[in-house]
């Protein structure tokens, strides 16, 4: 017993670290394809996705930098399909500076998939989507945008006048604003500018995404009904990829945009998990022996 | 070789870099961190000028002085008040940067206090304030919330001795709703993290396979 409890307790991390490593190399080379349930999260934003209605304007804050993109996108793909599945107007923007060229990236994906998945649709830049940019300033940006949404962003990312497009033709205040979906990667985002200024002073619903690092700070919102819906890291993310459906052109069956290599990952994240809570048991029941033995000796 | 596989492989031998570092601390690691640093500074710098500088100083003034709009002007106070700031690098000038200090703490800390209590304190009493008769499953959640609450908020009341029925049970209690919290956000924390790893991993998965395809000739 003492043997078990002296290799553990010097055990070298980086032992770990490899273990680890190898797990997910592994398992992402040989997926399993876990089963993967909608959780009661991932169907609330599901629904409030559900409730808007063509022509509704919704705004989409990227509000994270590419440290983030690893959950926060799978959930974008998901939000920015169902809106665009909806005909609603999607206008993007971000309070993170790295936000909207991230969001360049994921909106150009999600145009291009759902133009192949419904034949002789065009989803058309400053018609059903903008992207207002990066702008600095916090929550004095949310007290403009209740003013005047074309008074604070007087150009698209690109630099073209707002008025320009039809999009923001009778959207002129956050007033206008069906709903609000922030993804968040921390601090400047959901928590600190769109909840206590969008929401609470000016009563924009909200909902959106955060990583899971940052979750725990978030739930109390939803409890007190400030925040709609919250889609807490990949798993919810995966979840959402799951329940949005569209009728595949080619075969003309109900798929959905949980993809094989988003199936991979969530895979991944149990078989990592399951070591890390192994290892967890075991740092355990080494503390309790030595601590036994301990006693034991006086 | 295009321009995306050689940017691909910069990217690749970078995040080896830094995982390097979970090895030991090396050259190869110190390189991709100043590397980071250097171009997060750059592109900070640019995204600076391009989104605040330019369109809230320079084209107004450009405005004001090539069109006559005079009224545009007026971002001349805003500009000055942000380059008495820059007085805090110099100890003798210093002084003036406690204008713009002024400005910027009076209203932040006006809009975040009033922020504050509509946000985190009212909605959150409020939230906490549910009944707990007739058990049903809701209303046990309800009971669970206002003890951890309270016990939680007994942990933390330092000016009697945590002893006795109240203190000393109550504490006890909120000691175990504390630790289940921090429990909660370190598994959130380690998915996170994970999932962080699982991205660097599947890329450089990618990349060994283009690598392996260009060494085939395909």
């Amino acid at each position: 017993m003492e043997g078990f409890v002296n290799f553990f307790k010097n055990l070298d991390r980086r032992i770990i670290f490899l273990f680890i490593f190898v797990a997910v190399i592994v398992t992402l080379m040989n997926p399993m394809y876990l089963n993967l349930s909608v959780s009661k999260n991932a169907s609330k934003v599901l629904a409030l996705l559900d409730e808007i209605q063509p022509g509704d304007p919704v705004i989409v804050s990227f509000d994270y930098a590419a440290s983030g993109e690893p959950e926060l996108k799978p959930m974008a793909r998901a939000i920015l399909y169902r809106l665009f599945q909806r005909n609603a107007r999607v206008i993007m923007m971000g309070f993170w500076d790295q936000g909207p060229s991230l969001a360049d990236t994921t909106v150009a994906e999600v145009v291009k998939l759902i133009e192949t998945h419904q034949p002789g649709r065009k989803v058309e830049y400053g018609k059903d989507y903008i992207n207002l940019g990066y702008k600095a300033g916090g929550f004095t940006v949310i007290i403009n945008m209740s003013k005047s949404i074309k008074g604070i962003f007087t150009t698209d990312k690109n630099g073209k006048p707002i008025e320009e497009f039809p999009i923001m033709k009778d959207v002129d205040s956050l007033k206008k604003i069906k709903r609000v979906f922030g993804l968040t990667g921390g601090n400047n985002g959901l928590l600190d500018i769109w909840i206590p200024f969008a929401m609470q002073q000016y009563g924009v619903p909200l909902a959106g995404g955060c990583t899971s690092v940052s979750a725990p700070q978030f739930y109390q919102y939803m409890d007190s009904k400030q925040l709609d819906g919250l889609l807490d890291g990949f798993k919810t993310a995966a979840e959402l990829l799951k329940a949005v459906e569209y009728k595949d052109p080619v075969t003309g069956q109900t798929a959905t945009l949980l993809t094989p290599e988003y199936h991979r990952i969530a895979d991944v994240q149990s078989i990592v998990h399951l070591i890390i809570i192994i290892f967890i048991i075991i740092a355990n029941v080494t503390y309790f022996i030595e601590k036994k033995a301990a006693i034991k000796k006086g | 070789m295009n321009q995306e596989f050689i940017g691909m492989s910069i990217a690749a031998i970078l995040t080896l870099g830094i995982y390097s570092f979970l090895y030991k601390d090396n050259f190869f690691y110190k390189i991709a961190e100043y590397l980071f640093v250097g171009t997060s500074a750059g592109y900070l710098l640019a995204v600076s000028y391009q989104n605040i500088l330019k369109p809230n100083v320079f084209i107004p003034l450009k405005n004001g002085i090539i069109n006559g709009a005079t009224d545009e002007f007026i971002v001349l106070i805003p500009t000055a008040l942000g380059l008495m700031l820059l007085t805090m690098l110099s100890p003798s000038l210093s002084v003036y940067s406690r204008i713009p200090m002024s400005y910027v703490v009076g209203f932040g800390a006006g809009a975040g206090a009033m922020a504050s209590i509509q946000t985190d304190i009212i909605p959150q009493i409020n939230a906490t304030m549910q009944p707990i008769f007739p058990f049903t499953v809701a209303n046990i959640n309800n009971l669970v919330i206002m003890v951890g609450v309270i016990c939680s908020l007994i942990f933390f009341f330092f000016s009697t001795e945590q002893k006795g029925p109240i203190f000393g049970v109550g504490s006890r209690i909120g000691v175990l709703f504390l630790m289940i919290t921090f429990g909660a956000q370190f598994g959130t924390t380690i998915m996170g993290r994970v999932q962080l790893l699982i991205n660097r991993c599947q890329f450089l998965l990618d990349w060994a396979g283009k690598i392996l395809a260009l060494a085939s000739g395909k």
